[in-house]
């Protein structure tokens, strides 16, 4: 090959690359058509009256001892909206549209709260975090930062996936807000997958597996620390003033963070090999060249530009406030919230001639934001309704715990319902406020330490990984088209049963060593 | 000694009814003064249930405390009432200066139920008295949207006791439910306190909310607003959801087709 010939044929390969790199080609806004296997079809297609079933049946049933006739309404039409959301006969933000619109029509919630709930602090962080991730596209910081991370960790697809796990492990210690974590990766992931081949068009199980193990482990490394997420906070305030026991940070550290990182290597062998199994030609980059290649592009981006040294200084001053949350009162005298703190990202990113954003660059996914409006305003009704608390009640209820019954078949129904509960819920907060406050009952009505039961109890509170409904980062992370509901839940069930084993093991070995499960 | 004991009790009466932080204040031994313990009812309930056609019981359920006097003045902050009966206790209807019984009375703008402890009655003894109420609910004004009705009750304690645990219970009429509870006072806020204040329940084919309270001084106030509606439920959302099914089956069979295949 002459040295022409070669260096055409570098160039083609490089111009591949750019066209992988190139994400304005696969904008968040828009929403791809996905390709169905048969099964998916028919679940499809049956899923619709399935969700009317459920819809009357819960309906039309008597209204149950302690349930309002509201709460009633408000079960029936999220339960439907759980089997659209899972079979997805309709598109997931026309369900969650048509679930606002039921809740109104049939009066399980009000008109006024349920349109309310777009203004609400969670949808603003979600559209603030989209604009400063297509800041961070637009300026390429995102390709370099993706490149650096594949030349460094990318020799195989595994490498990067706990390359990634051990970055959300690091972020979870600095930054409790799980939907900021999620919109300063998600920029990295998106260009990362597009390296090994998957994009929103043609969905791959490389994809599959960093998308849902970067959202597991924005979620569940939170778990890792006291500090990881504000539900955290809530149950370990229940336990001092509901229980009397008071959790230190490095109580729960102690605890906490082996399990997490045990549950983080499962993950991430069981994922690719198993979950969704990678296929030799998806474990390595797309492009001809590999590693070689990546590394030239990276070299030919050259010395970081203006450009990319204007994005570094907005998104870092935003995780700044990010990660000083705590001193803001004492050093500022007010608090900048997270949603706040990428309010002035934004806004700096917006304006003429400082920003580097026009409007129409930034890609805002209005549909997910319709999604998660849906999800939110079915969950806080469920809570404000008291459907959320009765489900729960009568729950425990009839699980016939009454004194005498051995701890640990206590123990390991307590865990297993608080895992699992995640599935129906959109709420951490919500969940930590109606179920530890439960437990702790169970444990003094049982004549136990309360400390026994929730302490591992609020372990499983940031395991929200079943659906894109449990949480902000499953939605940003959902958006980007890269894997099914039905992925969601399939990953999640199996890791969820994983974390609840977890719990178990070490409630029975290393919690009772540091004293929270009745000792040896 | 007589009149300067009822003189006292007047007095924080009136003071109750203006102030009640002034009333804590004097009624609260720490703040100086040794001023006596408060008379105290150790439970009281007002129950209202709310009739087929619109005629409205009260039934007042209070287990008297220690301390007192003979009289026994208990809130009651209705309109019209009438057939007042005292089911069980060891109380009656004061009577005035002909012999004559006069269930309640006004005592400085408030309509107190005007009760007597007979002697032999005893700290723990339990009175029940009933009366129905005229007018209290209006079923046409009640009405709301979506086939609701509102009921509201507001309890405000009148009496010069402390009333150690307090209940109000509404019992809806015949073949409706609780919908929503739309207010409740004082508020409820789950990051302090897990437990709502109130509970729902049914019984006999309606059903009730009831609200409680640990303690209600003098002058205290607690309130719950419902929404009920009829606990049957009509047939055009059965009609509607299972046309719609028929619909989606016929019209989205496509969707069984693959993309290749069209």
């Amino acid at each position: 090959m002459t040295a022409a010939a070669a260096g055409a044929q570098a160039k083609a390969v490089l111009g591949r690359i750019d066209e992988i790199l190139d994400l304005s080609k696969n904008k968040l806004s828009h929403v791809p058509e996905k390709k169905l296997t048969t099964s998916e079809r028919w679940m499809r297609y049956l899923g619709f009256p399935l969700g009317v079933l459920v819809f009357l049946a819960l309906f039309y049933m008597p209204t149950p001892e302690g349930l309002t006739t509201g709460g009633q309404v408000v079960i029936a039409v999220f339960a439907t909206a759980l089997v659209w959301w899972i079979t997805e006969p309709i598109p997931t933000h026309v369900t969650s549209l048509m679930l606002m619109g039921l809740m109104v029509f049939f009066h399980g919630w009000g008109e006024s709260k349920v349109l309310g709930v777009l203004g609400f602090s969670v949808i603003w962080l979600n559209v603030l975090a989209f604009i400063l991730s297509s800041m961070l596209v637009k300026t390429n910081l995102a390709k370099r930062l993706a490149l650096a991370l594949i030349v460094r960790f990318g020799k195989t697809s595994k490498w990067i996936l706990l390359a990634f796990f051990s970055l959300n492990l690091l972020l979870a210690a600095f930054i409790p807000a799980t939907a900021a974590r999620a919109a300063i990766l998600l920029p990295i992931i998106i260009v990362v997958a597009s390296i090994y081949g998957a994009s929103n068009k043609n969905p791959n199980n490389f994809g599959r597996n960093l998308f849902l193990q970067n959202l597991q482990g924005i979620n569940f490394g939170s778990s890792a620390y006291m500090t990881g997420s504000n539900a955290n906070l809530i149950a370990v305030a229940f336990l001092l003033s509901m229980g009397g026991t008071r959790v230190y940070y490095t109580d729960w550290l102690f605890a906490s963070f082996p399990v997490v990182v045990v549950a983080m290597l499962i993950s991430w062998y069981i994922g690719p090999r198993f979950v969704f199994k990678v296929p030799p030609e998806q474990q390595t980059p797309v492009v001809e060249g590999g590693l070689d290649k990546m590394r030239e592009k990276l070299h030919e981006m050259g010395p970081v530009t203006a450009g990319e040294k204007r994005a570094a200084v907005i998104f870092g001053l935003v995780i700044t406030l990010w990660v000083t949350d705590k001193l803001h009162m004492s050093v500022l005298g007010f608090e900048v919230s997270a949603v706040m703190a990428a309010f002035i990202g934004a806004v700096i990113a917006l304006f003429p001639k400082l920003g580097l954003l026009k409007w129409n660059e930034a890609d805002i996914p209005w549909h997910l934001m319709l999604f998660s409006c849906g999800a939110y305003a079915g969950g806080l009704a469920l809570n404000d309704t008291g459907a959320a608390r009765w489900l729960v009640g009568t729950l425990f209820e009839k699980m016939h715990i009454q004194p005498g019954i051995n701890f640990w078949l206590v123990y390991c129904l307590v865990i297993a319902v608080n895992m699992f509960s995640h599935l129906f819920f959109t709420s951490k907060t919500m969940r930590t406020l109606i179920f530890i406050p439960f437990v702790i009952a169970i444990a003094q009505n049982l004549g136990y330490d309360p400390l026994w039961l929730a302490l591992p109890s609020a372990f499983t509170i940031d395991w929200v990984i079943g659906l894109p409904i449990n949480a902000k980062p499953n939605v940003i992370l959902f958006s980007t088209g890269q894997y099914s509901v039905l992925d969601n839940l399939k990953y999640g069930l199996i890791m969820t049963t994983v974390g609840t084993t977890l719990l178990i093991l070490a409630g029975l070995t290393w919690f009772r060593l540091l004293g929270i499960t009745p000792g040896f | 000694m007589l009149a300067l004991t009822a003189l006292t009790v007047l007095t924080l009466f009136v003071v109750s009814l203006l102030d009640s932080d002034a009333l804590g204040a004097t009624l609260d031994p720490s703040a100086g003064g040794a001023a006596a313990a408060p008379d105290t009812l150790e439970f009281y309930r007002e129950h209202i249930i709310v009739g087929p056609d619109g005629i409205t019981t009260v039934e007042i359920t209070t287990v008297l405390g220690k301390g007192g006097s003979g009289d026994l003045l208990l809130p009651f902050t209705f309109g019209n009432s009438r057939d007042f009966s005292i089911l069980s206790g060891p109380a009656e209807f004061t009577r005035d200066a002909r012999g004559a019984t006069r269930p309640v009375r006004s005592v400085l703008g408030q309509t107190m139920l005007d009760l007597t402890r007979v002697p032999g009655g005893a700290a723990g003894d339990t009175v029940r008295v009933r009366a129905l109420l005229d007018g209290w609910f209006d079923a046409a004004k009640a009405r709301r949207a979506y086939g609701e009705s509102a009921l509201s009750r507001e309890f405000l304690n009148t009496s010069r006791f402390v009333l150690r645990s307090f209940e109000l219970k509404l019992t809806l009429p015949p073949g409706t439910l609780v919908h929503s509870v739309t207010r409740v006072e004082p508020s409820f806020n789950p990051k302090k306190n897990p437990e709502p204040p109130y509970t729902i329940g049914q019984a006999e084919g309606r059903g009730f909310v009831v609200l409680r309270q640990q303690e209600l001084a003098p002058a205290g106030r607690c309130g719950i607003d419902v929404n009920f509606r009829p606990a049957r439920r009509g047939i055009i959302p059965l009609l509607l959801g299972l046309g719609a099914m028929v619909l989606y089956l016929i019209f989205f069979r496509d969707v069984l087709k693959s993309k290749e295949a069209e």
